[in-house]
């Protein structure tokens, strides 16, 4: 019987062959942290690390929930902060709905996003425009540009999360 | 007919996880770096409960934990009520994070009105991987449900932790309760 799997290792790959991030080490599909369930890499001039996916299958396999924690990986002093994506995938890869709440214990705030349902538009900008805005109320004309960068991470991350969701 | 809830069926999908926890009412497990538990429905009086409702209905209660050492765990309790043919059709949680204030997520009934059944594929391809349409319409309300899950209790959640592992907690509810759903059927 044909599955619908989530390949960590695609994801990986996928990581690995873009050019708006640099993962660091690409050996085991770029999986070389935190005993392989994380993988570490550079977007702008700020270091993020994307945490090994949790999946549930939905009924019939008709469709797939995904999630993952990214952080913002910030000094030795200064702790990290947190994104949580949550989206649903069909069985074509196409991304049926995504959401993500982010918190940044360095300023004591947290927010998420609305659901944002595919309209056939580009889900991924919707979500990184989603991303700023909240963290952009959250910090209240405060700036801080390796927390707001968490938008184009969160672009990334749900596009080489949806090609990653594959039949078997 | 009586909708059932298949143990086996359940455990089945947390590979690698400890599925024997609290004398083997509870599977505990790590997600993105943080540990949860989730009691498995029936096997605990009080905790993941079972009961038969309206003749053929079924009321799952799923209780999880998020597991944190040295303090006090983040609970939710989830209330699943499904039809006599397995469908989701009613839900609410309580949820309670250590250090913040507890909260409720009235009932609600998931509804297909958001997410549209086109956003699963089209109909030929579903039908030709043995997915009905009857099925196409459950899965959208329940993947309805999910996101109203996430996005309510997101909207409540009055407590951070430095780890991420509250913030996750939610997503996690999500996983747990697609598992249940699955788990249930006519």
């Amino acid at each position: 019987m044909t599955r619908l799997i989530f390949d960590h290792g695609r994801f990986g790959d996928f990581m690995v062959g873009r050019n708006d991030i640099k993962v660091h080490d690409s050996k085991n599909h770029g999986w070389n942290e935190r005993s392989d369930k994380a993988m570490h890499y550079k977007g702008s001039d700020f270091e993020y690390r994307t945490w090994w996916h949790s999946y549930s299958l939905c009924r019939k396999d008709a469709a797939i929930l995904v999630s993952c924690k990214i952080d913002q990986r910030r000094s030795i002093v200064k702790k990290d902060d947190h994104m949580i994506i949550m989206a649903s995938v069909n069985r074509a890869g196409g991304v049926i709905a995504v959401q993500a709440a982010m918190q940044s214990i360095s300023h004591g705030v947290s927010g998420h996003t609305d659901i944002i349902i595919d309209n056939h538009t580009d889900t991924g900008v919707r979500l990184k425009n989603a991303v700023h805005a909240s963290i952009k109320e959250q910090l209240k004309g405060k700036s801080d540009d390796g927390y707001m960068y968490f938008g184009e991470i969160a672009h990334t991350n749900i596009q080489c999360l949806a090609a990653s969701c594959v039949l078997r | 007919m009586t909708a059932k809830f298949s143990e086996a069926t359940f455990k089945s999908l947390y590979p690698g996880a400890n599925t024997g926890a609290k004398g083997g009412t509870a599977i505990e497990y790590v997600s993105q770096d943080s540990e949860y538990r989730v009691y498995i429905p029936g096997k605990d009086d009080k905790k993941s409960t079972l009961k038969t409702e309206n003749g053929d209905h079924l009321r799952v209660t799923l209780s999880q934990d998020h597991n944190i050492k040295g303090s006090t765990d983040d609970h939710s309790d989830t209330y699943l009520l499904f039809d006599g043919k397995g469908k989701l059709i009613e839900l609410s949680h309580d949820f309670q994070i250590s250090e913040g204030s507890a909260f409720q997520i009235p009932a609600w009934i998931p509804k297909a009105l958001d997410i549209g059944v086109e956003l699963l594929g089209a109909i030929g391809a579903l039908e030709t991987a043995g997915i009905s349409e009857v099925v196409a319409q459950e899965v959208v309300a329940d993947i309805n449900s999910f996101c109203d899950t996430f996005n309510k209790i997101m909207t409540k959640l009055n407590k951070i932790g430095e780890d991420g592992g509250k913030l996750n907690f939610p997503a996690e509810i999500c996983h747990n309760m697609n598992k249940a759903s699955v788990s249930v059927a006519g």
